[in-house]
């Protein structure tokens, strides 16, 4: 048995020391201004954050939670723009400047502005429409003690356990319910990002982010692993 | 030495030099960037409070040494025995050798996990499980180092001198044939040493302390912290090698190539 | 004492067989016992599961036909044996010609062992470490680039990128330099002197020495190593997944995804992918082996 235990909102982050403007939306990412900026947070073949970043774009792409290759095909412009840098963004390639644009889980950009402490000072921004997408745990069916495993999932989804993660910037799975009973104390409440800034995230459902990941995984070294423009001047 | 060919040891010596500085070089000064503006020290101050860096550092040295004694007391007997008495072992031997060189660690890594997690053979939680990966890992650099040094002395006839003389073959081993092969064991050394430090896959897989695994972690989270860290692990790494040096230097073998 | 007196280098010991003839072969169990378990079984797992499907644990062939047939997968083979071959080759000349600076081209001797001792250390600096290092260097915003654009010429106008195929073969060449350094020393070391001055004393000029004495020699080391640095480079992927993220088609990469990885891959490609691997270096091990064979006779 499983549950929903935190989510995460795709955003983006941006280096401000090297871009000036940062990226609003999936679109601005093939302005020229981002030439061999934009980067991804892991190896779209195997990173589960990297696959969830392409998916992320095919909702402003004409595609849907059903149907992800309109992301593929955003990502191939993105690279024939050349605005796509190959690395695998990390916090120091977004500090030394080599990948200044990166798309990766809210929570996660909230920790790296956290642990830059401005240096350098960076962006997030929530593009419209973006993705959620869930953490779950699960329970195995063989597992010894089951009981033992139930009583710590009871204090996953207490209240202690939700503002605990979210602490760490995720958003536990009853950040709602909490919000509505006014049980998030107010500093923790004045760090995190207003839900109005990500509430066009959608979240797909297990079905579709299988069949999306399978296809991503799949697709990205034909549709999109060529070899780099070289940027013109 | 003829003068011109001095010119040309210096020109490629200087290319080498470059060639291996200037990245590290862009990696320390980056990590002075930790506050802003300035450049400081803050990063190194930073990972030596962490506890972890030392804890993990030092079980990982650890490992590494004893990879090499194991590496040591498993091949140097066994390459002695091929060149002395057994020279029809000697292909099969060294394809096994050189067989981790062949195998993707990544697969290597689940075949054992998959043998040992099964009683009888329930070791993959022990260290033993780790250091024998390692020694595995580490065996073409060591078997081939060791076999070179074996090579370049003449065997047979320390060996005959000195039974001739007494010795039992833990003597012969030990205490002729080892410090004559000094320098090609310290190359295998160093080659073993720089290997169990620079090992992820291993050590995350049997989830071990060690340091790759933990820089690679703070990699994850930090910017100017593992810059930092790589330059650190560079630096005690090559001090180790260094004392390593030191510690098995001595008269190359007396009974060296050349009479 | 007549024993030791009726020994010539290289003769057989003029002894009758005897019963150490057996312990010879039990001073060779150690070795045998620790591959067999930590090595040899281990990794037949890897060639039993090649041939087995994922699910049913059937005996199947289905995985080696594939990629037999895959583009992609074929197309993986051919830029790891490319860039392999590349890395060996290059990493191999430059790293000859820096230990052979070294150890006789009448440098102070202490630049033989800081060579050795840093070649040791470098030897095994890969993966992120090293991508992040390069980076740092050469990216647009690297410390060697913003120099160069200081005096007035940005590279990256002039069509240079780090993150292809050539500049990861560059950044390869960060180990597999020391690697050949570390292993062709006793080689160089293995080059008498005596050599040297007697073709020097023959009239012998540098390229007469080096083309009829030094060369023949060394070559079948050289070569020999030079295989040894093209399996380092075939088995290496972190730093290649580091620096090119999803770009660049490696064997390494595309087993680790099927392998490894947040989103579940088809094992048995990765385990047949694997022992295409073990195959090509198979190859490569024998020629390897055969050169070997020749150095021998010099280094006596």
């Amino acid at each position: 048995m499983w549950t929903g235990g935190y989510y995460g909102v795709m955003a983006f982050l941006s280096n401000d020391a090297v871009v000036k403007t940062p990226p609003a939306n999936w679109a601005d990412l093939l302005k020229p201004d981002y030439k061999g900026q934009v980067a991804l947070s892991g190896d779209p073949r195997t990173s589960n954050q990297a696959i969830q970043s392409v998916f992320a774009a095919t909702l402003a792409n004409g595609g849907s939670l059903d149907n992800a290759q309109p992301g593929l095909d955003f990502f191939k412009k993105v690279n024939d723009a050349g605005n796509f840098v190959p690395v695998i963004a990390k916090p120091g390639t977004i500090a030394q400047g080599a990948t200044p644009i990166v798309l990766t889980w809210d929570y996660l950009a909230f920790g790296y502005k956290d642990s830059f402490k401005g240096n350098p000072s960076v962006t997030i921004s929530y593009p419209s429409p973006s993705i959620a997408s869930m953490y779950v745990q699960a329970i195995s069916a063989y597992a010894p003690h089951p009981n033992c495993a139930k009583l710590w999932m009871e204090v996953l989804h207490s209240d202690a356990g939700q503002l605990a993660w979210m602490k760490g910037y995720a958003h536990g799975i009853q950040q709602a319910d909490l919000e509505s009973r006014g049980v998030i104390p107010a500093d923790l409440k004045a760090k995190l990002p207003s839900s109005s800034a990500f509430a066009s995230a959608v979240s797909p459902n297990p079905t579709q982010l299988a069949a999306a990941l399978a296809l991503i995984k799949a697709g990205w070294m034909t549709t999109v692993g060529v070899d780099i423009p070289t940027p013109a001047p | 030495m003829r003068r011109g060919n001095v010119v040309w040891s210096w020109f490629w010596m200087i290319l080498g030099i470059l060639y291996f500085f200037l990245p590290l070089l862009a990696t320390f000064l980056f990590s002075l960037r930790a506050k802003l503006g300035v450049l400081s020290f803050t990063a190194y101050v930073n990972i030596f409070s962490d506890p972890n860096f030392i804890y993990n550092f030092s079980y990982s040295v650890l490992w590494a040494l004893l990879t090499i004694i194991a590496g040591i007391l498993i091949l140097v007997p066994t390459a002695y025995l091929i060149r002395l008495r057994l020279p029809q072992f000697r292909t099969p031997v060294e394809f096994i050798t050189l067989l981790p060189f062949v195998i993707p660690v990544i697969v290597y890594v689940f075949s054992l996990v998959r043998t040992f997690s099964q009683p009888p053979l329930l070791i993959v939680d022990s260290p033993v499980l780790l250091i024998a990966a390692y020694t595995v890992l580490s065996m073409p650099y060591m078997y081939s180092a060791v076999d070179t040094g074996l090579r370049a002395i003449d065997v047979r006839t320390l060996t005959e001198a000195s039974q001739s003389l007494g010795a039992g073959w833990g003597t012969i081993l030990f205490r002729v044939i080892l410090p004559n092969i000094r320098a090609a064991i310290l190359s295998g050394a160093f080659l073993s040493f720089a290997i169990v430090i620079g090992e992820l896959i291993l050590a995350e897989y049997l989830v071990k302390p060690a340091f790759a695994p933990y820089m690679n972690y703070m990699m994850q989270q930090k910017a100017y912290e593992p810059a930092a860290m790589a330059i650190v692990s560079f630096a005690l790494t090559w001090a180790c090698m260094g004392i390593i040096q030191f510690v098995g230097r001595g008269q190359q073998g007396q009974i060296a190539a050349g009479h | 004492m007549t024993v030791i007196n009726s020994i010539e280098r290289g003769a057989p010991p003029a002894r009758p067989a005897s019963p150490k003839f057996s312990w010879a072969w039990l001073g060779l169990t150690p070795f045998f016992i620790f591959s067999l378990l930590f090595l040899l079984y281990p990794a037949s797992i890897l060639g039993v599961r090649s041939f087995q499907d994922t699910k049913t644990h059937a005996f199947t062939i289905k995985y080696i036909v594939q990629l037999l047939h895959d583009p992609y997968l074929l197309g993986a083979y051919g830029i790891s044996i490319k860039i392999s071959i590349i890395t060996a080759l290059g990493g191999g000349l430059f790293g000859f010609l820096l230990a052979y600076s070294a150890i006789r081209g009448g440098l102070p001797s202490f630049m033989r062992s800081s060579l050795m001792t840093f070649c040791g250390v470098a030897s095994n600096f890969a993966g992120v470490p090293l991508a992040f290092a390069f980076i740092a260097l050469l990216s647009p915003s690297g410390e060697l680039t913003r120099i160069l654009i200081k005096l007035g010429f940005n590279p990256y106008f002039h069509g240079f990128t780090l993150y292809t195929f050539w500049g990861l073969s560059l950044v390869y060449m960060y180990f597999q330099f020391p690697l050949m350094v570390l292993i062709i020393a006793p080689a160089i070391d293995g080059l008498r002197r005596e050599w040297l001055e007697a073709a020097e004393n023959l009239g012998a000029s540098s390229f007469q020495y080096w083309r009829y004495v030094a060369f023949p020699i060394l070559l079948p080391a050289i070569l020999g190593t030079m295989i040894l640095l093209f399996g380092n480079s075939f088995g290496a992927f972190a730093t290649a997944q580091a620096l090119t993220g999803g770009q660049i088609n490696l064997v390494t990469i595309v087993i680790g995804s099927q392998l490894r990885g947040d989103v579940l891959g088809d094992p048995g490609v990765g385990y047949a992918l694997a022992l295409g691997m073990v195959f090509i270096m198979a190859i490569a091990i024998v020629i390897r082996t055969i050169l070997q064979r020749q150095t021998e006779r010099w280094l006596r």
